[in-house]
């Protein structure tokens, strides 16, 4: 099982956007894997897991939590939760109803590993639907300002996310990461090149004690390498 | 005005008029009736009533008219005042039973305000056998089954043949627009058996096609279960959070959470490195044995296509026909039942939506797994649903209306 690295800009088909050197210092992550079950693999999510939360702070969508529905980030244990609403009025009536989604969204923000594990296989937020995201802050950072991302939730999961990624530094979060198609790789856009290989050197580290080699490539390496996947 | 009638008439019903005229010519009453301004002013239509109506009022030295309803309808007491409830039952004991009258069984005591059961029964019956699209167990002032009991009554021959030959033709005019109001209540879905379409040509009744929107309707919203796969199910779309874009995927088995899925892609696949029609799955491959990122042929393709219309077009086709059993149930004549019929019927679709979907999903995945789950399943969603909406539609009609016919008596309580 391998870990794939590449800097160079992604392309449209992986639909991670087009995040610009200006918005920071951007990394396709990929890897291979000989399972027949796809998702991502559990070696994977270990070693993503444990890279995350030995960096700081972990934010993302998780529905397996509740958050009180007040403003503000509500301490559960060591962890922050908290909920944003994004539908109203009828909206909310009926995705209540139709309960295929969350209604709201809710935001756990934590440095467990246990806990960021999570965040691959939320069924409310899924992964391969490229339906979460990932705020990554410095260990002993607060929350992100929840003013700024209740203000508007979905530009975290748009498609263009790099773009919103450039008001996120400001309030403490040093990088982001998004998964690109079918959930079968990530994009991860720091607020520094510093940052970056900060988090690359600890993904490494985690990936050896793992037993996962991490190599870098260029993205035509990158294609070939996650494309021979046997999932 | 009076004028205006005899040139609107029918042959048979001037035939007739002239006939009455003739036997009237020197009856004082007929000259005042000519020139009431309420004749003069009544439309065209209501000339044959008026005549019959005058004609049987000078047999009975009065008015045979009812000021308010009597009977019960929906169950509940009408207005029954003593004097109309009289008249109704003379009437009735006028009529002989082979006509469907009482034949003079009525004589149960009358009270103000309350239908007896013999007279309800005796109205019901009377209209089942003369007025069968309007039985209702109610009588109105100026209704059909008012008129068919005046006619019925067999009231003495004030005009000789002349009432007899207007009589005739106002029982063929009414023959007539009852053929014409039944076919229109028929086409607005408001009348037992209104789901046999007996009326043809462009004007196809609306509520007709209901089912055919139904079938379709609920496949766009079902989860149609797969036996024996441990609760995965087809739907046309996913579970979870979706992103603002939505997803590339049009086709899903899936569990009730999503985690466990198989779905029908569109999209780059990091296999082909191109941009294809491909399964992405997971959790599911021992259940299907279909890989990540497989591509699928022409049959994936349409498969795909099709499900990405039938998801929006099925929503829209489920929107009109519940607005169009919503508008039937309004303009039906018996709301209730109509409501009994909608609901039922869409209880049945949705029932026959998954049973259907079930049964041949089932049978074709034996032999086709994933996708011949995914096209059978819902092509036999939509057949169940159809057949479904019309097996109850037509269940809630036949239950209501013996609930309706059946008179419940309280047992006596035990003793302990």
């Amino acid at each position: 099982m391998r870990l794939f690295i590449t800097h160079d800009a992604p392309a449209p088909h992986w639909q991670l956007g087009s995040p610009s050197s200006k918005r920071g210092a951007f990394a396709l992550i990929g890897w291979s894997s000989d399972a027949l079950e796809s998702g991502v693999p559990e070696r994977i999510v270990d070693v993503l897991a444990r890279s995350l939360a030995a960096f700081g702070r972990v934010t993302f969508a998780c529905s397996t939590i509740s958050a009180a529905d007040t403003p503000g980030w509500q301490m559960q244990g060591s962890d922050f939760v908290t909920r944003c609403r994004t539908h109203s009025g009828l909206g909310r009536i009926a995705a209540r109803f139709l309960a295929r989604a969350p209604v709201d969204l809710v935001l756990l923000s934590t440095a467990s590993e246990q806990a960021v594990r999570g965040l691959f296989n939320d069924a409310g937020y899924p992964w391969w639907g490229q339906g979460q995201f990932v705020l990554i802050s410095s260990a002993g950072a607060s929350p992100p300002d929840f003013d700024s991302i209740a203000f508007d939730p979905a530009t975290l999961f748009a498609r263009e996310w790099s773009e919103s990624f450039g008001r996120l530094p400001p309030l403490g979060v040093q990088a982001m990461l998004r998964p690109g198609v079918d959930g079968d790789l990530a994009g991860l856009l720091c607020a520094s090149s510093e940052v970056r290989d900060r988090l690359e050197a600890i993904l490494s580290r985690c990936a050896e004690e793992s037993s996962v080699s991490v190599q870098r490539v260029s993205e035509a390496e990158f294609v070939d390498a996650v494309a021979s996947s046997t999932s | 005005m009076a004028g205006l009638v005899p040139a609107m008439m029918p042959a048979e019903l001037r035939y007739a008029r002239n006939q009455f005229m003739h036997s009237m010519k020197n009856d004082h009453d007929f000259a005042s009736w000519r020139f009431e301004p309420a004749i003069g002013t009544a439309p065209p239509i209501l000339a044959p009533r008026i005549l019959s109506s005058f004609a049987l009022e000078k047999q009975f030295g009065g008015s045979m008219g009812i000021v308010s309803s009597v009977g019960r309808r929906h169950g509940v007491d009408s207005r029954n005042h003593i004097s109309d409830q009289k008249i109704v039952q003379d009437l009735l004991n006028k009529i002989p039973a082979s006509a469907g009258g009482a034949q003079g069984a009525l004589n149960a005591r009358i009270v103000e305000g309350v239908c007896s059961d013999s007279l309800y029964l005796a109205i019901l019956n009377f209209q089942k056998a003369n007025v069968p699209q309007f039985a209702d167990g109610h009588v109105a002032p100026g209704s059909r089954t008012l008129d068919a009991m005046e006619r019925l009554a067999k009231v003495p021959d004030a005009g000789g043949s002349a009432v007899k030959a207007i009589s005739a033709a106002e029982e063929k005019a009414a023959r007539n627009k009852a053929t014409i109001d039944h076919a229109v209540d028929q086409m607005l879905g408001k009348e037992p058996g209104s789901e046999t379409w007996n009326v043809s040509g462009s004007e196809a009744p609306l509520s007709g096609a209901v089912p055919f929107a139904a079938g379709p309707g609920v496949a766009s919203v079902a989860r149609i279960p797969i036996p024996g796969t441990n609760g995965l199910a087809v739907e046309l779309g996913p579970r979870g959070f979706v992103p603002k874009g939505g997803s590339t995927s049009t086709v899903f088995i899936q569990n009730v959470t999503g985690k466990k899925h198989l779905r029908l892609d569109y999209g780059y696949n990091i296999k082909t490195q191109t941009i294809d029609y491909h399964w992405n799955q997971q959790g599911t491959n021992a259940t299907f044995g279909i890989t990540d990122h497989t591509t699928v042929g022409t049959t994936g393709r349409v498969a795909y296509k099709a499900a990405k219309y039938l998801k929006w077009g099925g929503r829209v086709l489920l929107v009109v026909g519940i607005a169009v059993d919503v508008w039937s149930i309004v303009q039906s004549s018996k709301p209730l039942r109509q409501t009994a019929k909608v609901v039922a019927g869409w209880a049945g679709a949705w029932a026959g939506c998954e049973g259907g979907g079930a049964l041949l999903g089932g049978t074709i995945g034996w032999i086709e797994p994933g996708g011949g789950n995914a096209v059978a399943g819902i092509v036999g969603c939509i057949g169940g649903g159809i057949g479904g909406y019309i097996f109850g539609s037509k269940a809630g009609g036949i239950i209501y209306d013996w609930a309706e016919d059946t008179f419940f008596t309280p047992l006596p309580a035990a003793e302990l």
